[in-house]
């Protein structure tokens, strides 16, 4: 090995999940290993800044779409589902519930807050909310409930992937890129080959593959230079290939094509996680729960696709549930509190005469909710029933759906109230992804997923 | 456990260390091909291939790591977990796939797919070539640009060349060299020497580079850039 002093630096350190170029050689230099040439590399991936919009590159979509994907399980009884009221002296549920604060929100009497989503308060205020609760979910396996809750399709097998709503919006809306996915992965089914996402675990790694090869070191000009370089020598390979060949290349020149369009809308810079963006978020690094919902309002903000999903984890607690699951809702309650009060204070990229507020619609799910009680680690398990939230544009205030009984299990909705659950007045998940693509303007896609639906959720 | 700084390091600056380098790459290795400047390679000397074959992310960090001795990534001593740079940098999972698996993971190319390739090929490209031109007490030599001064040598200039004079000798000198650098890159990068078309055409955006940016190193880096994200260094 030799006694390269490098490599003795290099043993100190703690592993820590930062994914962002940007942020290694920020903090590369923090180590303070002196090498003469970092302060150039730093130069060649520093990030450009810049707020400028760029247009929808596809259709005018009816209206945008975020879904906000919380993975594990989420406990609905510390989000829209609250232990009040007569629950409270109900043996179904741990005794901690009912004593953990709740709220109101503000001029909206029928939403009431867990604990965890009170640092929401303002975004439910601010914009037109609907809760879903009583959602019956017929598999508690995460893999086969997700597919559930992200498609509307029910399916038992694991070897089939239904497509998530925001990748049935983006192949049916014929968008590019189709949609985009920031965090954990979402099913795709067929649209993985026929409409696919732009998709990173970090949004700051995805805002750095937009912006392409960049560099305040170098002159653009010369980066114009290497890629017409890069033109003649493709040109030249793919001149010298058999009809074959060609034929195996097509998906790469197609790409090809699409991606200096992806990069001469300048995306990437719209999304880059400036150090205003990382303030107001309150986050240092870009791949928890604030820089994937930042993301997610910068992607929209930068028009680079209507359809938005971000996947944030960690809801699955098996054990020591109460505070770890408490925390890290409150922590996307209070990204979205930012999230909404951005998106309400941005002209939407196809029309600046109205926000992003106005035009885009907010769904927050989990794969299904947690048991009412406690396990023997302190932990939840899966519970068979479902909540959300639907907010944004369109979208009826202030109203509830859908409810559970005092023993937790989903009740029975029709015309408007609770009823005992029977097999025809169950609220579905089919029910809420086709009454979402019904409500973006694709009727048919909706009511090939159900033409049942959840109707009283939008005006 | 080591921080990602490490992973940082690790990909530009170690695989700049000599310390486990192998002697794979002679220096002389550029002097026994066909010159590209003397007509001999055909045009085109690509093979009529049955079909291209799209090499998968794993593939693809193993070929830089053979052809740039720039290793993506880093084996953990304490829990010998293999850190890849490629999955720190894009998000991109890899490891533990075979061909088929990945094949079908990802069955054609997306322009997810190009971005990455992109962005990995300017990283690649940036440290190789600052790892070259910034050569440490520790680190002898260079480990890509050993025919030619990556800081220095550059193709002669039309006017230089009308010009004349005693100094055009060793412009021409450092011309050769300039060259016999580019057919190294391209024997390491796509197994072939450069045609003379191809020769021409780096030539011609590295000076317009250069003149920019009157650096050689950052021409190198334009130009490697370009090499690396061709089609045909990521299709077999």
């Amino acid at each position: 090995m030799g006694s390269c002093p490098l490599r003795t630096s290099l043993k100190r350190g703690v592993l820590e999940p930062v994914i962002n170029r940007r942020a290694i050689v920020r903090r590369a230099l923090q180590t303070g290993a002196a090498l003469p040439l970092l302060p150039l590399l730093l130069r060649l991936v520093d990030a450009r800044s810049g707020t400028a919009l760029a247009a929808t590159n596809g259709s005018a979509p009816v209206g945008r779409f975020l879904n906000i994907f919380l993975r594990g399980g989420w406990d609905s009884h510390l989000a829209v589902d609250p232990v009040i009221g007569t629950r409270t002296s109900s043996t179904a549920f741990q005794s901690v519930y009912a004593t953990l604060p709740s709220a109101t929100v503000s001029g909206k009497a029928n939403l009431k807050l867990g604990s965890g989503l009170i640092p929401a308060s303002s975004a439910f205020a601010n914009m037109p909310t609907t809760f879903i609760n009583g959602i019956f979910t017929e598999v508690t396996a995460h893999e086969l409930a997700t597919n559930y809750m992200f498609s509307g399709v029910l399916s038992l097998s694991r070897s089939r992937e239904f497509p998530a709503v925001a990748a049935l919006l983006g192949q049916a809306a014929g968008t590019f890129p189709a949609h985009v996915v920031i965090g954990s992965t979402i099913p795709l089914g067929t649209t993985k080959e026929s409409a696919p996402p732009l998709q990173s675990q970090s949004s700051g790694t995805l805002a750095d593959m937009l912006q392409g090869p960049y560099s305040s070191d170098l002159n653009p000009a010369s980066i114009d230079a290497g890629h017409r370089l890069l033109a003649k020598l493709d040109e030249r390979f793919l001149a010298s290939l058999n009809t074959n060949g060609k034929a195996d290349m097509a998906s790469w020149i197609n790409s090809g094509s699409q991606i200096e369009g992806l990069y001469k809308a300048e995306h990437g810079k719209v999304m880059a996680l400036t150090d205003a963006v990382k303030a107001r978020y309150n986050f240092t690094e870009d791949w928890g729960v604030e820089g994937t919902m930042a993301g997610g309002f910068l992607a929209l903000k930068a028009g680079l696709s209507p359809f938005v999903t971000l996947g944030i984890e960690g809801f699955d607690t098996h054990s020591n549930h109460l505070a770890p699951h408490r925390s890290l809702l409150e922590r996307v309650a209070t990204a979205l509190n930012v999230l909404v009060n951005d998106l309400r204070n941005t002209p939407d990229p196809g029309n600046p005469s109205v926000s992003l507020a106005d035009t885009t619609t907010i769904l927050i799910t989990s794969e299904f909710v947690r048991t009412p009680k406690f396990n023997a680690g302190n932990g939840t398990d899966h519970w068979p029933s479902a909540s959300a939230i639907v907010m944004g544009r369109g979208v009826r205030d202030n109203q509830i759906i859908g409810a559970t009984g005092n023993d937790a299990m989903p009740l029975g909705w029709s015309n408007g109230a609770t009823a005992p659950l029977n097999s025809s007045n169950r609220l579905l998940p089919e029910h809420l992804v086709a009454a979402v693509l019904r409500h973006l303007g694709f009727a048919s896609v909706g009511d090939s997923i159900s033409t049942g639906g959840i109707d009283e959720l939008f005006t | 456990m080591r921080s990602l700084a490490t992973l940082a390091f690790v990909a530009v600056f170690v695989s700049g260390c000599s310390c486990s380098k192998d002697e794979r790459s002679s220096p002389a290795a550029a002097e026994i091909l066909p010159s590209a400047g003397g007509g001999s390679v055909p045009e085109p000397l690509i093979a009529q291939t049955a079909s291209a074959l799209r090499l998968t992310p794993e593939q693809i960090a193993n070929q830089i790591e053979d052809t740039l001795e720039f290793r993506l990534g880093w084996t953990d001593e304490t829990t010998g977990v293999f850190q890849n740079l490629i999955t720190r940098l894009f998000a991109v999972p890899l490891g533990g796939v075979d061909f088929i698996s990945a094949s079908k993971r990802d069955a054609s190319t997306k322009v997810q797919t190009l971005l990455i390739a992109r962005g990995l090929s300017w990283h690649v490209a940036a440290g190789v070539v600052f790892r070259d031109a910034n050569v440490e007490d520790d680190t002898p030599d260079p480990i890509v640009f050993k025919l030619c001064d990556v800081g220095r040598d550059r193709p002669v200039l039309a006017a230089e060349r009308v010009r004349g004079g005693s100094e055009l000798a060793s412009l021409e000198e450092s011309e050769a060299r300039w060259t016999a650098q580019l057919e190294d890159l391209y024997w390491r990068l796509y197994a072939r020497a450069p045609t003379p078309s191809e020769v021409a055409d780096v030539k011609a955006v590295f000076l317009e580079t250069l003149e920019t940016e009157k650096w050689p190193g950052k021409a190198w880096v334009v130009v490697l850039y370009a090499l690396l994200s061709s089609a045909e260094y990521w299709n077999l």
